[in-house]
C-alpha cells in the first residue's frame, strides 16, 4: 500500500450498519442476519458468512415483518449524494470471525464467476462482478476466461476475509469497490502507480490500480489472454488492504503489510483458498526469502523488535516518516518480518488461538468510529482555518506564526480522543493489548522460539 | 366490501419516470420492486427487471424509494391484528379494517367509518382512501388503547375534518371550530399536488401534522379535565407512532425521545405541580406520557387510564353541572329582585318565609375555582404517592 498526504484523511462514510438480529421463520427456525433489502415479496437478509438469504415476508414472524416495514427505509440514506461524491453507506456490518475457514471454494454467486460487461470501447472497458467494478484502460478487452479469473480472485478474497479474523471493514463507493487495470506500465505510472510496484491500493481514492503486466497477460486475437507468467495471486495483497480500508489508519504498519502478506501466502488455485495448507506455504516463503535475491535483506527475526517499535514522535515540519527511506529495515525484509510476526500472533502467541490479536482487532474496530468522527472534525477545522488565514487582517510572521487583531477569533482545533491521534504513532495506541505486559525483547524471544519450532528459522 | 375489493385490484402497478444522473444518464419508466443493499430493483413496463445503484438517481427518486419502501413491504404481507379487542393495549401492532377506510361521497366531501371530510377540492378516490386510512389508524390506536377513544363524534356519528384550500388559513384562528370540526390546510394533511391532482405525499414526515391534530381531536372530551400538558403530549406521542398505511406499531419508543436527553426526576415533578400554563417543556411532557403509557404498568397503563377514563365519565357530569349552575345563578338573580328580599351586612340574603330557595348544584368533584378543574384528577395519576416519588420512578424507567 502506498501512502500519501501528510495526514491520512479518509472520509469513511457515516457508516450506517444495520443490526444483526435473530430472524424466525414460520417453522420456528432461527438465523442471525442483517436486513439487506426487499424484492417483490421477499426479504433479503445477509448472514454473518456474507451469504444472502431470500425469505418470503409472509414466512417471517410477526415481529420480523414489523421490523422490515419499519427499518427498510433506513437502509437508504436520504443524504446520500449522487455518484462519485460521497460513498453510499451500505448495510453490511463488519464481518469477521475468530478463525479461518480451512478451505473456501467458489463463494456464493461465484460458481460461474459472474461478471457483466457494462461498456466496451477501445481504450475503456467496464466490468462488474457482485461487489467490484473493474475499469480496464486498454485497447482490447480481456478474454472472458481471464476476466472470470480476475473477478474470482477479487470476490474470493472478499469472501475469505469476511470469514476471517481480519474481517471486512470497508464501504464500497456507490455500491462497488473499484479496480483500475492498465494496459501498460507507462499508463499505470501516469495514473499514479509508484515506480517499481506491481499494483497499489490508493487509500485516499479508495481505488485499486494494477498494470496488466504484473498479472502475466499478453495481447491475443480475442483480447488479453494468459501468458506463461499468468499469476493473479499478486492481487490478493492489495485486495486485502482494500477490504481493511476503514481501520488502516489505526493499525501499525507491520500489521497492515503483514496481514496482506499473510493472506497472499494462503495457497490459492482456481477459486479455492486452502488455509489448511498455510503452514507449508509460510515455511516455503521463509526459505525462499532467506536464499536467492532476497538474501541480502538479512535474516528477518532480528527485526521483529524494530518493526513493532512505534515510530518516534516527530516535531512539526519534519519530513514524513517512511519505512522504506528511514528505517534500518529494507522494504523486503520489512514485509517478510511483518508477515512472520502476523503469523505468530495469529497462530502461535499465547494460547495459540490468536486471542490477543483478536482482542486487539476488536479494540481497533471500536476505535474506528471515534477516529472517523475526529477526522471529520479536523477537516472542518482545517477548512475554517484556511478561511481564517485568508482574511486581510491576518498576517503571517517570518517564524511561521500568525498575527491577528483580537477582535478576530481563530478557529479552535478539535481535541483528539488520544494524544497520538495526529502523529505517526496512531497505529500503536492499542499495542499494549498485543504486548500484554511483555517487553519488545521478550516478545522477540518468544516469537523466535515459537517460529523455530515450526522450522521457520532465522540465521540459517 | 365490494368497493374495497375493487380498489385493491385496480390499484395499478405504479410505473413512474426515473431519472438516472450517474453512469449513462437517462430517463425511463419503471416500477419499484425493492432494494438490495445500495441498489434499487426496478421492473420495466415490458417485465424486464434490473438493479441499479440508487446513488445514480436524482434526489427525488431516492426520496421516493425511501418513502415508498415500507408500503411496498406492507402490501406484500398480511396486515397484522386487524380489529383487535377495544382496550387490548399497545403491545402488538394494529391494523385498521380496510372496510373502515372505504369512503363514500357526500354532498360536501366524503366520509369513512369515523370521519367526515369536508372539501371543495376534487380528490381522486385513491387519495380519499389514503386520507381516510391515515385518520382511521389514529382512531384505531385510541380504540385499542386501554383508555379508548376520548371524544364523542360531533357530526352524525363522525368526526369532521375540513380541508381548507392553501390560501384560506387564518393563523390566529383555532384549528378546531366551536362545533368540533378540525380545520386544516389541505397541504398539511399529508397531501401534495402532482400534475394538478392531490395525491398522498409519500415522505414519512409528511403526514405528521394530520396525525397530531387527529390525535388531539380524539381527546376532545377530556381536555380541560386533565393537566394541560397531557393532551398535547399524548397527541405528540401518538403522532410519533410509526404508521404505514393502516398499520401502526404502537410499542415503538418515540423516535423523538431517542435523540433528546431524558428528563430528571425534578423535571418530571414540575409537570405534577400546578404552574403557569406554559411552564412545561414539550419534550419532557412527551417523555412522561411515554412513561405512563408504556413503561410504568406495561400495556395496561393503569394510572393514566384511570385518570383519562374518569375524565371521560366526568365530562357529561360537568356539563350537567354547568347547566345547573347557570340555572341556579339565574334563579338567584330573580330571587334577589323579589320585593321582600333583603341584603344583610355579611352579604347573605333574607327572603320572606315560604320563598323557595334553590339548592346549589353539586359538582362531580369539589373545587374552588374554575382553574382547578384540570388538576382535580391528578391523584388518580399519582395513586396516593407523592409527586416526587412518581417523578423518581418515571425518570428511572426512562433512563433504562
Amino acid at each position: 500500500m502506498m501512502k500519501k498526504s501528510l495526514f491520512c484523511l479518509l472520509l469513511a462514510s457515516t457508516a450506517f450498519s444495520a443490526e444483526i438480529r435473530p430472524w424466525t421463520d414460520a417453522r420456528g427456525n432461527q438465523t442471525q442476519a442483517v436486513l439487506r433489502g426487499f424484492d417483490g415479496g421477499d426479504v433479503l437478509l445477509q448472514n454473518a458468512e456474507g451469504k444472502t438469504l431470500r425469505v418470503p415476508i409472509k414466512n417471517l414472524s410477526a415481529d420480523d415483518q414489523g421490523h422490515v416495514v419499519l427499518n427498510i427505509s433506513t437502509l437508504i440514506d436520504p443524504s446520500a449524494a449522487p455518484i462519485s461524491s460521497t460513498p453510499l453507506p451500505v448495510s453490511v456490518p463488519v464481518m469477521a470471525r475468530t478463525t479461518w475457514p480451512a478451505s473456501l471454494t467458489a463463494p456464493d454467486g461465484l460458481t460461474n464467476a459472474d461478471y457483466v460487461e457494462l461498456q466496451s470501447k477501445p481504450g475503456r472497458h467496464l466490468y462488474r462482478s457482485r461487489r467490484f467494478e473493474y475499469v480496464l484502460h486498454a485497447q482490447d478487452k480481456l478474454t472472458p476466461a481471464v476476466m472470470k479469473d480476475v473477478a474470482r480472485v477479487f470476490e474470493g478474497t472478499y469472501e475469505l476475509l469476511s470469514q476471517s479474523p481480519l474481517g471486512v471493514q470497508a464501504q464500497p463507493v456507490n455500491g462497488y469497490f473499484r479496480a483500475e487495470l492498465y494496459q501498460t506500465m507507462d499508463t499505470y505510472h501516469a495514473a499514479g502507480g509508484p515506480p517499481g510496484s506491481g499494483g497499489v491500493y490508493v487509500r485516499d481514492e479508495k481505488v485499486f490500480k494494477v498494470p496488466l503486466d504484473s498479472l502475466g497477460l499478453k495481447r491475443g486475437t480475442n483480447g488479453y489472454t494468459r501468458d506463461d507468467n499468468f499469476e493473479l495471486k499478486t492481487l490478493v495483497h492489495e485486495i486485502t488492504h482494500m477490504m481493511m480500508h476503514d481501520i488502516l489508519p489505526l493499525l501499525p504498519r507491520w500489521l497492515i503489510e503483514g496481514s496482506a502478506e499473510y493472506v497472499e501466502c494462503i495457497p490459492y488455485k482456481s477459486g479455492t483458498f486452502r488455509h489448511s495448507d498455510l503452514l507449508a506455504s509460510v515455511q516455503r516463503y521463509n526459505k525462499d526469502r532467506l536464499s536467492g535475491r532476497y538474501r541480502l535483506s538479512g535474516p528477518p527475526l532480528d527485526f521483529i523488535r524494530n518493526i513493532i517499535r512505534p515510530p518516534l514522535a516527530r516535531k512539526a515540519g519534519e519530513i514524513r516518516y517512511d519505512w522504506g527511506e528511514t528505517s534500518p529495515v529494507p522494504q523486503v525484509g520489512f514485509y517478510h518480518s511483518s508477515m512472520l510476526l502476523t503469523y505468530y500472533f495469529m497462530h502461535l502467541d499465547g494460547d495459540g488461538k490468536g486471542t490477543r490479536l483478536l482482542k486487539f482487532l476488536d479494540a481497533i474496530r471500536a476505535e474506528q468510529p471515534k477516529h472517523t468522527a475526529f477526522v471529520k472534525q479536523f477537516e472542518a477545522y482545517r477548512a475554517s482555518m484556511d478561511e481564517f488565514l485568508k482574511k486581510p487582517e491576518v498576517k503571517k510572521l517570518p517564524d511561521g506564526r500568525f498575527e491577528y487583531p483580537n477582535y478576530l477569533k481563530a478557529p479552535e482545533a478539535p481535541q483528539p480522543p488520544h494524544p497520538d491521534y495526529l502523529t505517526e504513532r496512531l497505529g500503536h495506541i492499542h499495542m499494549g493489548i498485543l504486548l500484554d505486559g511483555r517487553t519488545d525483547a521478550q516478545l522477540q524471544q518468544e516469537a523466535a522460539t515459537a517460529l523455530l519450532k515450526l522450522s521457520i528459522q532465522a540465521n540459517p | 366490501m365490494r368497493l374495497i375489493w375493487l380498489l385493491l385490484i385496480t390499484t395499478p402497478a405504479f410505473a413512474r419516470e426515473w431519472t438516472r444522473e450517474g453512469g449513462a444518464a437517462m430517463k425511463f419508466q419503471a416500477e419499484l420492486r425493492g432494494i438490495d443493499g445500495p441498489n434499487v430493483l426496478l421492473r420495466a413496463p415490458d417485465g424486464r427487471t434490473a438493479a441499479f445503484p440508487l446513488a445514480q438517481f436524482a434526489a427525488v427518486d431516492r426520496d421516493y424509494v425511501r418513502a415508498r419502501l415500507p408500503g411496498l413491504v406492507l402490501d406484500a404481507m398480511t396486515p397484522p391484528n386487524v380489529g383487535q379487542k377495544a382496550g387490548a393495549g399497545w403491545g402488538r401492532p394494529l391494523s385498521v379494517d380496510p372496510a373502515d377506510s372505504a369512503v363514500s361521497e357526500t354532498s360536501d366531501g366524503f366520509h369513512s367509518k369515523h370521519f367526515a371530510f369536508q372539501t371543495t377540492e376534487k380528490l381522486p378516490p385513491t387519495t380519499q382512501r389514503d386520507l381516510a386510512e391515515a385518520c382511521e389508524v389514529i382512531h384505531e390506536i385510541f380504540r385499542v388503547a386501554p383508555w379508548g377513544v376520548l371524544a364523542t363524534p360531533t357530526h352524525e356519528g363522525h368526526f369532521r375534518i375540513a380541508l381548507l384550500p392553501q390560501g384560506e388559513i387564518d393563523a390566529n384562528r383555532n384549528v378546531f371550530d366551536k362545533d368540533g370540526t378540525l380545520r386544516i390546510p389541505i397541504g398539511a394533511a399529508g397531501l401534495q399536488q402532482l400534475g394538478g391532482e392531490w395525491v398522498r405525499d409519500e415522505r414519512p414526515e409528511a403526514g405528521r401534522h394530520l396525525k397530531e391534530f387527529v390525535a388531539y381531536m380524539l381527546q376532545r372530551d377530556v381536555i380541560g379535565l386533565v393537566p394541560p400538558w397531557l393532551p398535547d403530549a399524548l397527541a405528540d406521542c401518538i403522532a410519533e407512532i410509526p404508521t404505514v398505511g393502516g398499520t401502526a406499531w404502537c410499542a415503538e419508543v418515540p423516535a423523538k425521545l431517542q435523540s433528546t436527553a431524558k428528563p430528571s426526576a425534578a423535571e418530571v415533578e414540575k409537570l405534577f405541580v400546578r404552574g403557569e400554563p406554559a411552564s412545561f417543556s414539550k419534550e419532557h411532557a412527551l417523555a412522561v406520557v411515554h412513561g405512563f403509557t408504556r413503561l410504568l404498568d406495561g400495556r395496561r397503563a393503569r394510572q393514566i387510564t384511570n385518570m383519562l377514563r374518569q375524565a371521560m365519565q366526568d365530562r357529561p357530569k360537568w356539563e350537567a353541572f354547568e347547566e345547573d349552575a347557570q340555572k341556579y345563578d339565574a334563579d338567584w338573580d330573580k330571587l334577589k329582585k323579589l320585593p321582600g328580599a333583603q341584603k344583610l351586612d355579611d352579604g347573605s340574603y333574607r327572603f320572606p318565609p315560604g320563598t323557595h330557595v334553590p339548592e346549589a348544584p353539586k359538582p362531580p368533584h369539589a373545587f374552588e375555582k374554575g382553574d382547578d378543574l384540570p388538576w382535580l384528577l391528578l391523584p388518580l395519576l399519582l395513586e396516593q404517592k407523592t409527586p416526587s416519588a412518581v417523578a423518581a420512578e418515571i425518570s428511572a424507567q426512562l433512563a433504562k
